[in-house]
């Protein structure tokens, strides 16, 4: 009764045979008897052609193979065997006789092409065997098979010693164990210092065992013994692992043999993990317990053991890092591998952030939150329900520690804004490589504005992602030392950035919107919630995925005096232009104001075009005039910082001469108008500017007088002026900012 | 010319125009770009030249050029050798034609032989020679080699209108995709310029042999050069981002400022009935949206991020499409109709050109590339 793929294999191989000429030749077909049965046919192979090498399969002029066909085939692959066990000591050749064709069936195997497919496999297989290159040079190297019988797996987790001849003797820590997997941390030799808790027997061979491992412990001991490792070491690390169980608890026995790597490269050590059931552990116990040095009954009862006993090999999950390649390791997040990170913030970007990091081997978590898990968020912020009522920071970092417990993962429900004004605790948040801050919060934003205020400034890069009111944008700012400005300096600089793009009106109009219906803010639970955005999981996971992946791009390529943004954006539209933005910052250059304590922070694009007007100026008035020009951006009273973004030159009503600059104001209104209206008043009139050609940047007796008059009238209205100076020469200019205050004219 | 000095004014007061590392040039573009670029002399001298150069114009050198030099009789010879011979067998041609489309008398081969034999009467000087000679007063004997400013590359364009396809003069090499190089020695700046500038309604192309090297094979081919502003009226092609530089010219850069003296928008008030004046608004509409699609494009360049700023300062550019206007600024009406046809330009309207490029410079890099 063949099945359908069965009939379609034979009538493939037929033809095979058919054009072979006699290379190939069927000997037998059995059919199956009842549908669902394997067919299996019967081969001879002509293999005299195929090249030979030393440590090749010295395959005969004719080799039988017994093929069977699954009654799914093309959907279950065909099995090949040896009719014979001969090469059973090569690598590729398991149970003794099966052919193993396939390393990855589930990509190497195509349905489609049927047995003609699977014959030129056959082929390859056959002439790379006799030529000793089914592992070439270069490649991994076919690991030797145990047949596992446990349903225990092992996970190693620490790089094995390198055994010297004859072997390595000793036990592995066993760090977690449930009913699924043992996992095995440092190696102790057995001559070492014994720590406490349970441990596992280990023997390492610095060399190879045959390609099948023995599935009997008089086997194992004697292809041990082959390679000078004496029985009586075997049984007492098996007798030291037994008294460092609890009773009724398995044993494993780790072998470790030379038969991992790259074939041509070096040999590092392949683990095979036998399983010592509880219950015999138990009886060896006893024995031990038993024996006397008069009646050594433990040696007897070992012996007795091994001349029947059976081994349960386990599964083996590899976790060592010399074994394993980490996944992640070309990728973005392998900058984060190691690090030391501050978290401020463990809500929806936060608690998605710290997940991402855990599994990207960061090396330290310091986890910042106030709040605590709520049932609403557990929509879209990585908690479990279990951890309703919890602290954030708490719970992210039990969720840290459960994803990768080699993270040291701190928390901290301590108010960020409060922290930042404890020494020893911004001392602690100042000792990270990077600090990420994903409060979303102004409260946060400004006070790390004011924390990092003073000129220079020393810490971290810190790093800002916050989401747009539906999660289909979000918007990200790197601060960094040599920069002036954290989160809320970016923040401003980005929305001047997109205000000067018609282009990118959708991202200002999310993050500063003008339009009444933005005004009317989500509350999840009417009047009793902080307002907040509406956004699914994985909205959220979406956009911090990629914002997480381009902070780690920025990190891993530093430039230390340049501060940037970058918009993302999920809303879906896949046509037209560009919806993202990135921008960056060169420092700006700060000035310290003497008069009132101000920082002003002169942008370079206001430089520069504070340079072209007195390179204008030298070119056209000689270089004795003065020249000058309106001053723009903004004044933060709070954290005392002016903001110089923009200027103008000087306005045409101005008189220039080498005694004086007079600014005049035509066309400055309308020029702050379409400033205020455009940047959406992040940018207006804040001062002016002028130089003194050939001297010292200080305001002199005129400038006094000057301001003097400005500040006591009521034709300017502000509270304040600016006044910038610019001295010396286009070339080298020299450069001051004084604050005027009202106030100061009016004591 | 005028607008153009105003906007590199600007661009030296930013300290921007010594970071210039291609100038790609274009019909009356050329002569200024060339002026820079083969002087080696600083801004205030090269500006007074410059001015000079203005107020006395080039169509008195190409007059004086015309009628005292022997371009005069080369002119009138290639009138009488080739112009008389190629209107009378153009009469021939097109009896020929008339005759085979009303009798069917088999004419055709005979009118492609004297349409071929036309093409090859000489051409030894014209208006366009005429003008090159001008220039090489200019420019001497100077080749587009020999750039005068340190790490700066040039890029003349020109079209070759037997191909349809752009012909370049550069710094680095010269020739179009369908020639291949030219071989030897480079050509000269003032047959660069010349070729460049040669606008197909005023003068007549350039024609002009060179050997060429295309794919590892030598050729000598003959080319019929006019204004480039015909294939590229900005001459940005050079620059763009995304082209195959195993086909073209390529020089990767990483903003574009485009100084485009054009008077913008037609008013609509003529109504181009005849013959001359519907071709010649033709050409001129062609060549507008030909425009519009180039500066659309690198907008564009710039909003996916292939191009980190384009500015385009536009003599014709309305002025309440400004990001802003200056209380002081030059209005495009104060200055649009002025010809570009290198005539002496008076002292005000040299003002007013200079002024309005140097104005526009500055907002636009103030608004779209204030880092730069």
């Amino acid at each position: 009764m063949k099945s359908e793929g069965q009939a379609w294999a034979l009538g493939q191989l037929a033809e095979i045979v058919q054009a072979s000429s006699g290379s190939l030749e069927i000997i037998e077909i059995v059919e199956p008897a009842v549908q669902g049965e394997t067919a299996s046919v019967s081969l001879s192979v002509d293999c005299s052609g195929y090249p030979r090498k030393e440590g090749g399969i010295p395959l005969k002029a004719r080799e039988r193979l017994l093929l069977k066909l699954p009654a799914k085939f093309p959907l279950e692959l065909p099995r090949l065997h040896f009719a014979h066990k001969r090469y059973r000591d090569f690598s590729h050749v398991q149970w003794g006789d099966y052919i193993c064709l396939y390393q990855a069936p589930d990509s190497e195997w195509q349905p489609e092409d049927g047995l003609f497919g699977f014959m030129q496999r056959v082929d390859d297989w056959l002439r790379a065997a006799a030529v000793s290159e089914l592992d070439p040079a270069g490649m991994p190297l076919h690991p030797p098979v145990t047949y596992g019988v446990s349903g225990t797996k092992v996970v190693p987790t620490q790089n094995t010693p390198t055994p010297e001849p004859p072997f390595w003797a000793g036990y592995a820590k066993i760090t977690r164990e449930n009913e699924n997997r043992i996992e095995l941390g440092q190696w102790i030799e057995h001559s070492g210092t014994i720590p406490d808790g349970r441990l596992a027997a280990v023997v390492l061979l610095p060399t190879g065992m045959p390609h099948e491992y023995p599935d009997t412990l008089s086997g194992l001991l004697k292809e041990l013994k082959a390679r000078d490792v004496p029985v009586e070491i075997i049984r007492l690390m098996i007798q030291l692992g037994v008294l460092r169980s609890e009773s009724g608890k398995s044993l494993i026995f780790v072998l470790g043999a030379a038969m991992r790597g790259i074939a041509g490269g070096q040999r590092l050590q392949h683990q095979a993990c036998w399983q010592i059931d509880a219950k015999r552990v138990d009886e060896i116990r006893e024995a031990i317990k038993a024996s006397t040095d008069d009646s050594p009954v433990d040696i007897a009862d070992f012996y007795i053991w091994a001349e029947k006993a059976k081994i349960e090999w386990c599964g083996v999950l590899e976790d060592r890092p010399e074994i394993v390649t980490r996944r992640d390791a070309e990728s973005a997040l392998a900058w984060w591998a190691g690090r030391h990170v501050v978290l401020f913030g463990c809500g929806a970007i936060g608690s998605a952030v710290a997940m991402l990091l855990a599994r990207a081997g960061v090396g330290k978590l310091q986890l910042y939150d106030k709040d605590s898990v709520k049932p609403g968020i557990l929509v879209r912020q990585l908690f479990d329900r279990y951890q309703i009522g919890v602290n954030k920071a708490k719970a992210t970092a039990e969720n840290v520690r459960f994803a990768n417990p080699s993270v040291e993962a701190l928390q901290s429900s301590a108010d960020v804004v409060r922290l930042l004004e404890n020494t020893d605790r911004l001392a602690d948040v100042l000792a990270a490589d990077v600090i990420i801050n994903a409060t979303a919060s102004t409260m946060v934003a400004t006070s790390l504005e004011k924390q990092f205020q003073g000129w220079p400034k020393t810490h971290p890069p810190i790093i800002s992602m916050a989401l747009g009111h539906k999660a289909d944008q979000a918007l990200m700012t790197m601060a960094v030392q040599d920069a002036p400005g954290i989160t809320l300096d970016i923040d401003r600089r980005t929305k001047i950035a997109l205000s000067n793009l018609p282009k990118a009106k959708h991202v200002l109009d999310e993050f500063w919107p003008v339009s009444p219906d933005r005004t009317r803010l989500f509350q999840p639970e009417p009047g009793c919630s902080s307002p907040t955005f509406r956004g699914s999981a994985a909205d959220v996971m979406a956009l911090t995925a990629q914002m997480t992946n381009v902070a780690s791009r920025w990190l891993a390529n530093p430039s230390a005096a340049v501060s940037r943004a970058r918009s993302f954006d999920l809303t879906g539209q896949r046509t037209g232009a560009l919806r993202e933005f990135e921008f960056d910052w060169p420092s700006d250059v700060i000035l310290p104001d003497g008069r009132n304590d101000f920082q002003v922070r002169v942008s370079q694009a206001a430089l520069s075009g504070m340079r072209s007007w007195m390179r204008r100026s030298e070119r056209v008035n000689g270089r004795h005039v003065e020249t000058g020009g309106i001053l723009f951006g903004h004044t933060d009273e709070f954290l005392k910082i002016i903001w110089v973004d923009e200027i103008s030159g000087p306005p045409p009503d101005s008189v220039q001469s080498a005694a004086a600059f007079v600014c005049g104001t035509a066309g400055v209104f309308e020029m702050n108008a379409e400033k205020i209206k455009r940047t959406r008043k992040s940018v207006a009139f804040v001062g002016m500017w002028h130089t003194h050609p050939g001297g010292m940047p200080l305001p002199s007796h005129t400038d006094y007088s000057a301001m003097a008059k400005l500040l006591t009238g009521d034709e300017f209205q502000a509270k304040r002026f600016l006044m910038m100076i610019i001295g010396a020469d286009s070339s080298r200019p020299l450069i001051s900012g004084t604050v005027f205050e009202r106030a100061d004219y009016q004591s | 010319m005028a607008f153009h000095l105003g906007c590199l004014r600007a661009l030296h007061d930013r300290g921007l125009l010594d970071k210039v590392k291609v100038v790609s040039t274009v019909s009356g573009g050329s002569v200024i770009g060339a002026c820079y670029a083969y002087s080696s002399d600083d801004f205030t001298t090269f500006d007074k030249k410059l001015v000079e150069l203005l107020q006395n114009g080039i169509q008195r050198m190409i007059v004086k050029e015309t009628l005292l030099s022997s371009q005069i009789a080369k002119i009138l010879l290639t009138l009488i050798i080739t112009g008389l011979p190629t209107l009378a067998l153009w009469c021939l041609s097109s009896l020929l034609a008339l005759l085979r489309i009303f009798t069917g008398i088999p004419t055709r081969r005979i009118e492609r032989s004297l349409a071929t034999f036309r093409q090859s009467l000489p051409i030894l000087g014209s208006l366009t020679t005429a003008f090159e000679q001008a220039l090489t007063r200019l420019f001497g004997s100077k080749t587009v080699r020999d750039v005068a400013r340190p790490g700066l590359h040039v890029v003349i364009n020109a079209c070759d209108l037997k191909t349809g396809t752009a012909f370049r003069f550069g710094s680095q090499r010269s020739g179009g995709w369908r020639y291949g190089q030219i071989d030897g020695v480079a050509p000269t700046v003032a047959k660069a310029v010349a070729a460049s500038a040669a606008f197909p309604i005023i003068l007549p192309p350039l024609i002009e042999t060179f050997r060429f090297t295309k794919a590892g094979r030598a050729q000598t081919q003959t080319v019929v050069l006019t204004d480039g502003g015909v294939f590229d009226n900005l001459g940005v092609a050079v620059l763009e981002p995304g082209r195959d530089g195993d086909i073209t010219d390529t020089y990767p850069v990483t903003h574009i400022i485009s100084l485009n003296a054009g008077p913008g928008q037609l008013d609509g008030g003529d109504h181009p009935f005849w013959w001359a004046s519907r071709v010649a608004k033709s050409f001129e509409a062609v060549h507008r949206k030909s425009q519009d699609h180039v500066y659309a494009r690198l907008h564009r360049h710039v909003e996916t991020g292939d191009l980190e700023g384009f500015g385009m300062v536009y003599l014709g550019q309305q002025d309440q499409r400004l990001p802003h206007r200056p209380a002081d600024l030059v209005s495009r009406d104060e200055v649009r109709q002025y010809p570009t046809d290198f005539a002496p330009i008076p002292a005000k309207d040299l003002h007013l050109l200079v002024k309005r490029g140097e104005q526009l410079t500055h907002i636009i890099i103030d608004r779209y590339m204030p880092h730069l």
